[in-house]
């Protein structure tokens, strides 16, 4: 039982979301996201992908007042984030995760971003948010599945430069 | 020094390797399906039940294997074709060469990954090549970064066929003449438990800790009844359809009261009905054809809207600022889903509605990739793909015409569901909070699991050892040593319990270890050669 926080720019994206909840056993989703919770189509269809998992879409803010009214060691919740700088924010309003992975992040077009893994862009904002977070005590993986490696994600950024 | 295949063979080779995958991508024709292609292998050189059989077991080892939100997975077209070309030089019977098929098989499908990695992360120059012709308003130049987008994809399965055939099957073919019997049993041990591998994959993607029930039923119909496997398959449908009927929608009314708050406003369309099929052709044939890492289906999903776009903005700037807009992440289930993304997509550009139309794109390419890939791949694939190896094991060749028809039942889905988007528009939000989806992807996964409790003792059956024990028994008074026959106490105990306990082994390590798909190969290689080597499997 625990809260493990991803950052996908995916959100819940179908088999992806699904797989990662089984694999922690997560029976749980929130995503948390000012711009998506601001979207009045993404937050009625987005639960739809969750396979029947009870799933919230809903503002930082409030995703972090709905966390602090469950117990990480009852109940075991998939956090998803939109981008680094929304996982910095749920982070430092006070979240303690297990474990933060990051799945998907697609570049921004009009942003200088570097491509981390050919799945992971990230810019100099991006990165610095990042590494906050590590600065936390935390590692973050860059895994897509179980099946890639749990390498370290402010490690790569370091070595892109982009630290 | 023997002789291996001549380089027209290899050249050939080559050449359906690139078009096979390539055709895979675009309109999703499962040319690259392991039955298939060593269909056309075995055709090539002569030797069809090897290449079917290769084919057979490498596509009962991909069974659960799909490349879910754009992952890598072993690439067993590849592996299909090597094998069969280097076991047909070989000149052995068909179990020896089998074997030794499989023995090169396995690893070229794993090492292929690398490859995979590689092609993908090359396609993100034409993407990149794409940007450029956007800003620089060049119609022609995007076209064209778009269609050679496929060139990496093809060229990474290609080159290396080519000169795998061409330079290795020769000197291959001395090792494979002096595999030792021992190893070639350990091989076909190894190539009748490795469809464990896929079973227990495809089991993790199923709910079978709640639905359990359903698995239960298959197996018993098989195992104690010998119902045929489409006698499960039917019974499987006939069940699930009564359950969800008897259970009640759990509609999230709410939601949909909210959605269908959500208005748009009504302008004449100047897209006419050409443009429509246009821009639904381009989109079937080519979606996924420049695939790449940074944005996956952008490109494609952009160049299939363009007719659409260009006769909503005439005005060249503004044509190419609508082409821009499209050129951002996109990636869902390709034929089961993203044509009716695209449809209502379409019909929210044509009423200039392109704000909502971007935000539809992003809220349903999640919920309909969850649907596409259920029904694609745990639901539709895996039953064609069990009765296909099971035929083509058997050495018929009908199991790759029942391959290659699947490829072809995509558009099935893909034509209806691009007009019903289109016909839906924003409505299709309506309908998909209505709890459609979760309701379809329950169904078709309970119909998976109801059929694979048939289906796995049915493939696995082979599975047995032949292990005996002799005892001394008291008969009438006198000491007689009698032999019992371990896998006779195993069936009196479960039938088919070796099949069982070794899938739900792999599903377990997998599951509840995380163990990753490629540690349990492994595994299961080294479990086949040395109990198969030892005869105790």
């Amino acid at each position: 039982m625990a809260f493990f926080l991803h950052i996908d720019n995916r959100l819940i994206h179908g088999q992806v979301t699904i797989t990662w909840c089984s694999y922690y056993g997560a029976k749980r989703i929130v995503v948390a996201d000012d711009k998506v919770a601001a979207d009045p189509i993404q937050r009625i269809v987005l639960p739809q992908a969750a396979r029947g998992l009870p799933t919230s879409v809903v503002t930082i803010a409030d995703g972090l007042k709905l966390l602090s009214s469950m117990d990480p060691a009852q109940e075991s919740v998939l956090i998803i984030a939109r981008t680094a700088q929304g996982a910095l924010a749920l982070m430092q309003g006070g979240l303690k995760p297990k474990s933060i992975n990051v799945g998907n992040q697609a570049p921004v077009q009009g942003t200088k971003y570097v491509m981390v893994l050919p799945w992971i862009a990230a810019t100099v904002e991006d990165a610095e948010a990042f590494k906050a977070i590590g600065d936390m005590g935390y590692k973050i993986t860059p895994q897509r599945s179980g099946d890639d490696r749990a390498l370290d994600l402010v490690d790569l950024l370091r070595k892109k430069g982009l630290l | 020094m023997s002789n291996g295949l001549g380089i027209g063979i290899s050249l050939l080779l080559g050449i359906w390797a690139y078009v096979a995958i390539v055709a895979d991508l675009g309109p999703g024709w499962t040319l690259d399906d392991p039955i298939v292609s060593g269909l056309f292998v075995g055709a090539v050189v002569g030797n069809i039940p090897l290449g079917l059989a290769i084919g057979g077991t490498l596509e009962l080892m991909s069974l659960g294997l799909w490349t879910y939100g754009g992952a890598t997975i072993p690439d067993y077209m590849t592996g299909s074709i090597v094998g069969t070309a280097f076991a047909s030089v070989s000149k052995l019977p068909l179990a020896q060469a089998m074997a030794a098929g499989m023995a090169i098989a396995v690893p070229v499908s794993l090492f292929m990954t690398q490859l995979d990695i590689l092609g993908r992360s090359a396609t993100t120059v034409f993407i990149h090549g794409a940007d450029r012709a956007v800003e620089k308003q060049d119609d022609a130049a995007f076209t064209r970064w778009h269609l050679f987008g496929q060139l990496p994809w093809g060229l990474s399965r290609g080159v290396p066929v080519f000169f795998a055939v061409w330079l290795g099957s020769g000197p291959i073919q001395t090792l494979i003449n002096n595999i030792p019997a021992w190893l070639t049993r350990g091989l076909g041990t190894m190539g009748q438990i490795l469809p464990a591998l896929g079973f227990g994959i495809l089991l993790t993607f199923l709910p079978i800790e709640k639905w359990w029930t359903f698995f239960v039923l298959g197996f018993v119909m098989f195992a104690y009844l010998n119902v045929p496997l489409l006698g499960i398959a039917l019974a499987a449908l006939a069940v699930v359809i009564i359950y969800f009927s008897l259970k009640p929608a759990q509609a999230g009314e709410q939601q949909a009261e909210e959605a269908a708050a959500i208005k748009v406003d009504e302008t004449k369309s100047p897209v006419t009905h050409g443009d429509l099929v246009n821009a639904m052709w381009r989109h079937i044939l080519t979606l996924q054809i420049s695939w790449n890492y940074e944005r996956m289906q952008a490109l494609g999903y952009a160049w299939s809207i363009a007719p659409i776009l260009k006769k909503v903005y005439p005005g060249k700037d503004e044509y190419f600022a609508a082409l821009k807009r499209h050129m951002v992440f996109y990636n869902t289930a390709p034929m089961v889903g993203s044509p009716t993304i695209f449809g209502a997509d379409c019909a929210l550009e044509e009423k200039r509605q392109s704000e909502v139309g971007d935000s539809l794109k992003v809220a349903l390419m999640g919920p309909f990739a969850g649907i596409g890939d259920t029904v694609t791949a745990i639901l539709m694939k895996p039953i064609f793909a069990v009765f296909a190896a099971s035929m083509a094991l058997a050495g018929s060749v009908g199991g790759a015409w029942l391959m290659l028809l699947l490829g072809f039942t995509w558009f099935g889905f893909a034509f209806p569901g691009f007009w019903l988007g289109h016909r839906q528009g924003l409505g299709l939000v309506r309908q998909v909070s209505s709890g459609a989806i979760t309701r379809i992807t329950d169904m078709a996964s309970t119909a998976a699991l109801f059929i694979m409790g048939g289906f796995i003792p049915s493939i696995l059956g082979g599975v047995r050892t032949p292990l005996e024990f002799t005892k001394k028994v008291m008969l009438e008074g006198k000491e007689v040593i009698q032999s019992v026959k371990l896998q006779d106490t195993f069936d009196k105990l479960l039938p088919y319990l070796l099949p069982l306990v070794i899938t739900f082994s792999v599903y377990w390590l997998l599951k509840k270890k995380h163990w990753t798909n490629l540690q349990v190969l492994l595994l299961l290689v080294a479990i086949g050669l040395v109990l198969g080597a030892l005869r105790i499997l």
